[in-house]
């Protein structure tokens, strides 16, 4: 699973077709020309699948961009300067900035802290570790503010229970820690990687050569896990500028706006020019995210390519004496940010109401009820079931298809798809859903489809957001298979069906499966695209959620939100069971020369 | 059941890169013809050819008279009839021993005859020649293992059986002993050999290694830089190179300069009224001036000798031992040269000695 996040929120993460030719200085293009004739047939050339991509993944998000310079029918920057002139909207761009990019710095700092215990020391339990610092990432960032807000503050459990005044989360650091404790784990992620892909050699050759620990720190490791770090910064902060739902939830109420909330505002107002306004706000917030991408581009470019293909899992750097006062530490960080904020909002749920007293009296199943007899709720529930199944469903089709295409037959078009691809899915959720609207109330001159406030839009918009990631990770599945394993089914008298039914099936379906849970796990639990998209009838249950609470039923949304979490917990089961296959096929790669298929 | 493979004017082109110069190539039915060259020299670009797994760009290939490939037209691997040993093995890791071999044995062409086509629901026959191609390969017993449970020479045996299963007419082979060790490397050549004779394919065998290709093969085709330098048997081609690159790369002789004299060779550092015997040497040679000496026709006599003062003066630079000989690096006037002599005769670094061609030995090639 967690492999796996990583590959999907990596940008960089494809290699180019690999070196398939045994001669060493035999040029790239001398690959599987006869694969690549065949798949080529299958695509039409590549070119009718790319039109296809180009219409449904760039074109909205291209028509958002001209439509903020467009005012009455001219090209204009006026709206620009409207907004701009408008100090609420300016402190929501600060405010912007300075959440995501604090944020960033202290998830980094945190990340970066686990992954150095879980990478480099000898701490013990570090299976648990890990999944108790991946845990953050499997839940819903609505449902953690959620469940934050229980906690803390004047009426939260910590107060209730020790009296002491807490402050609350409903406050612009507030927002900031929530996020930062919802993006540690990505943060975690990617440091680990890039720790362990240091090879302990290069740290060794430096000892012998006279270095001190430190002195190797600073000038081997260091240098050599920077560039990973800052690219990896640079993906914390794109999940920073994208996110809505702790805005939404946390800084609502005292006035707090950023960028993606005010978009939200704004198409939820109806006002008379909210659509060009809002497409402004997004013009403006895609512009800061594609910042970051080229960040992330540059950094991944200037990565250190090292020799080491496997990473290095032994512990470098005893603890001593430090390692049981660290491990407490950990602990108590990982019982207070994880597991308390999940416990305060279970106790919420089962109140007769919210501020009543913590006590055996007060305690009810009543929330559970009402939302299992509430129309709303369960609708919800089935729309969001539905999604998350077509969504996955889609995905594996587009995505399989074209990372086939990227991985045996390569060139531009399939790189361009690829770019197509990653575009709706690391802008802001927002941003997206608002070209979706714009771009389908008239998609071809003459041709309007009505399918704003259906579930359709709102299918269509999670397939176009959600395709990258099951692109991701079928292409990492299919990289795995050597070409001269393909080949040899076909030497061996085997035609295209045979060879896809018996070869490539059995080797690929661990990965594609887990890409669809991967996919439909996101879908589950979207709230940004959803809220926008969502009218009456076809709402999610992130949108129910956030309805609930706005509404002031806090009781019935924590109650809800556990219920999303039990379901999303009945989505772990295959991933995991699925986990345990994976570790089984592994055993039967076959390393050819120590490299090529192993994994 | 062999075919004869015949390439005609086979020429490939990546872009601008040309990396197949329009070969020419006959491979009689039956037999084992090695290519061998450096890497990149194109040798795995015309076997991906032969085996339909890449387009030429010009000439075609014909497989018993029917043309298989063309810039045209080529026919997918599944229907040529080959079998192909792949130098990573191509192993699938998801399918036992026995399921690869049945694999090959179902979907085969040729397999699908030798079973007479219509026989082939019948499980239990192509289970039966399914172990009996397992135990021609001495792997009978493993036939329920996965490929990751198998060592590198067991893997090899399976790549193998997997190839021929199918009774293939053409049997290609890509570097298939490159990944295992060295003592491995040798038992292999004996077992491919054997397996040749049982089955009697015509096999093509790439490899970069010129012992392998000397060991095996019936003809040696020597390639370099996308076209073919020499054809020939191993003998032929380790004793009469006919180009630079041959002589260097198989025979590592030590090309020396002098001058021709009708059928007598003058080297040109030589003292002391040196003449070598020119019968033995291909015309191209002759044409160029030079003369190839392999490392073994060296004969050394050391400078303070008084009855030498004969042949090229040259100094002792280093010296290896390698058990059974010893191996010289000699600075003449211009050039470093290599010789291999028997342990009994030993110089040391720095001492100046003369090179001359063994007087017992005569020229290259007496033998040939």
């Amino acid at each position: 699973m967690r492999k796996f996040f990583n590959k999907a929120l990596t940008l960089p993460a494809t290699r180019e077709p690999g070196p398939h030719c045994l001669d060493e200085d035999c040029p790239d293009e001398s690959l599987p020309e006869r694969l690549r004739a065949g798949a080529l047939k299958y695509f039409g050339g590549g070119t009718l699948f790319c039109v296809f991509v180009a219409f449904f993944y760039l074109v909205p998000l291209l028509r958002m961009f001209f439509l903020s310079f467009h005012d009455s029918g001219s090209f204009t920057l006026s709206v620009y300067g409207e907004i701009l002139a408008s100090k609420g909207i300016r402190t929501g761009i600060f405010n912007t900035l300075g959440i995501a990019v604090s944020s960033t710095l202290l998830a980094m700092s945190i990340g970066l802290f686990q992954a150095w215990l879980v990478a480099y020391t000898d701490i013990r339990r570090k299976m648990a570790l890990e999944i108790f610092f991946m845990m953050p990432f499997m839940i819903p960032s609505y449902i953690t503010s959620l469940a934050w807000s229980r906690m803390t503050g004047a009426s939260g459990l910590l107060a209730r229970i020790s009296g002491w005044p807490f402050p609350s989360v409903h406050s612009y650091w507030g927002i900031v820690w929530v996020m930062a404790i919802c993006h540690a784990p990505l943060g975690y992620m990617l440091c680990l990687s890039a720790l362990r892909k240091i090879p302990r050699d290069l740290e060794w050759a430096a000892r012998c050569s006279g270095a001190s620990r430190l002195a190797t720190f600073v000038e081997v490791t260091l240098p050599l896990v920077w560039p990973g770090l800052l690219g990896g910064g640079m993906i914390v902060l794109l999940a920073g500028l994208d996110n809505f739902g702790i805005p939404a939830f946390l800084g609502a109420d005292k006035g707090i706006n950023v960028l993606s909330t005010l978009i939200y505002q704004e198409i939820a107002g109806f006002g008379p020019s909210s659509f060009s306004r809002a497409s402004c706000l997004s013009a403006i917030l895609g512009g800061l995210a594609l910042f970051c991408c080229g960040g992330i581009w540059l950094c991944g470019r200037r990565g250190f390519v090292t020799e080491s293909v496997l990473e290095d899992r032994l512990p470098r750097c005893s603890l001593n004496s430090w390692r049981l006062p660290v491990e407490a530490f950990v602990w108590f960080f990982i019982f207070l940010t994880s597991l308390l904020p999940l416990f305060s909002m279970l106790c919420t749920s089962l109140l007769k109401a919210y501020g009543v007293k913590l006590a055996a009296a007060n305690m009810t199943m009543d929330n559970y009820v009402f939302l299992l007899r509430n129309r709303k709720a369960l609708s919800a529930l089935r729309n969001s079931f539905l999604l998350a199944f077509s969504t996955g469903a889609a995905a594996c089709v587009i995505g399989s298809a074209a990372a086939y295409g990227r991985v045996r037959v390569g060139g531009w078009k399939f790189r361009f798809m690829e770019a197509a691809f990653s575009l709706p899915f690391v802008l802001p959720g927002g941003v997206f859903a608002l070209s979706m609207i714009l771009s389908w109330i008239e998609p071809l001159p003459g041709w309007r489809p009505k399918i704003y406030g259906t579930l359709w839009l709102l299918g269509g918009a999670y397939i176009i957001r959600f395709t990258l990631l099951h692109f991701r990770a079928a292409t990492s599945a299919m990289q795995q298979v050597d070409v001269s394993v393909e080949e040899a089914a076909g030497v061996c008298g085997a035609g295209l069906l045979v060879k896809w039914w018996k070869i490539l099936t059995p080797l690929l379906a661990s990965g594609l499966v887990s890409g669809f849970f991967m996919t439909t796990t996101h879908a589950f639990t979207e709230l940004t695209v959803s809220s926008i998209l969502g009218a009456l009838g076809s709402e999610t249950i992130g949108a129910v959620v956030l309805n609930f609470e706005q509404a002031g039923n806090i009781t019935v949304s924590c109650a809800f939100s556990i219920m999303v979490l039990a379901a999303l917990g009945l989505f772990a089961v295959p991933s995991v069971a699925l986990h345990l296959l994976q570790t089984r096929n592994s055993r039967q790669t076959i390393p050819a020369r120590g490299k090529g298929s192993r994994k | 059941m062999s075919a004869e493979i015949l390439a005609e004017g086979i020429g490939k082109r990546f872009g601008k890169f040309e990396a197949l110069k329009s070969i020419s190539v006959k491979c009689r039915a039956g037999t084992f013809t090695a290519i061998l060259g450096p890497s990149g020299c194109g040798k795995t670009t015309l076997l991906r050819l032969m085996a339909g797994l890449g387009f030429p760009s010009s000439g075609r290939i014909l497989f018993d008279g029917a043309v298989v490939s063309s810039p045209e037209k080529s026919l997918p691997p599944e229907k040529r009839n080959v079998g192909m040993v792949f130098q990573s093995f191509a192993l699938w890791p998801h399918m036992t021993v026995l399921e690869h071999v049945l694999f090959a044995l179902k979907h085969h062409e040729g397999g699908q005859r030798a079973l007479g086509g219509k026989e082939i629901g019948r499980k239990q026959d192509i289970r039966k020649d399914a172990i009996r191609i397992l135990e021609s390969v001495g792997l009978e017993s493993l036939h329920m293992r996965h490929p990751a449970e198998l060592s590198g020479g067991q893997r090899q045996r399976v790549a193998l059986a997997r190839a021929i299963a199918g009774n293939p007419g053409v049997l290609l082979m890509d570097e298939p002993l490159s990944s295992l060790d060295a003592d491995l490397r040798v038992e292999m050549r004996h077992e491919i050999l054997r397996v040749h004779k049982g089955h009697g394919s015509t096999v093509l065998y790439v490899t970069h290694d010129q012992d392998e290709a000397m060991a095996m093969a019936d003809r040696i085709i020597v390639m370099n830089e996308g076209g073919v330098e020499q054809t020939g048997s191993p003998e032929e081609i380790y004793t009469k190179p006919s180009s630079v690159f041959v002589a260097r790369f198989v025979s590592k002789a030590n090309l020396i300069p002098g001058s021709w004299d009708g059928g007598r060779f003058y080297p040109e550092e030589a003292q002391g009224g040196t003449e070598w015997d020119g019968k033995p040497v291909a015309s191209f040679w002759r044409e160029n001036g030079m003369y190839p000496v392999r490392p073994e026709q060296f004969s050394l006599t050391s400078a303070a000798d008084p009855k030498g003062s004969r042949g090229i003066p040259a100094v002792v630079e280093s010296v290896q031992y390698l058990g059974r000989e010893l191996h010289y690096s000699l600075r003449g006037q211009r050039d470093l040269w290599r010789a291999y002599l028997p342990v009994e005769i030993k110089f040391s670094p720095g001492e100046r000695v003369w090179l001359d061609l063994t007087p017992k030995l005569g020229a290259l090639g007496k033998t040939g």
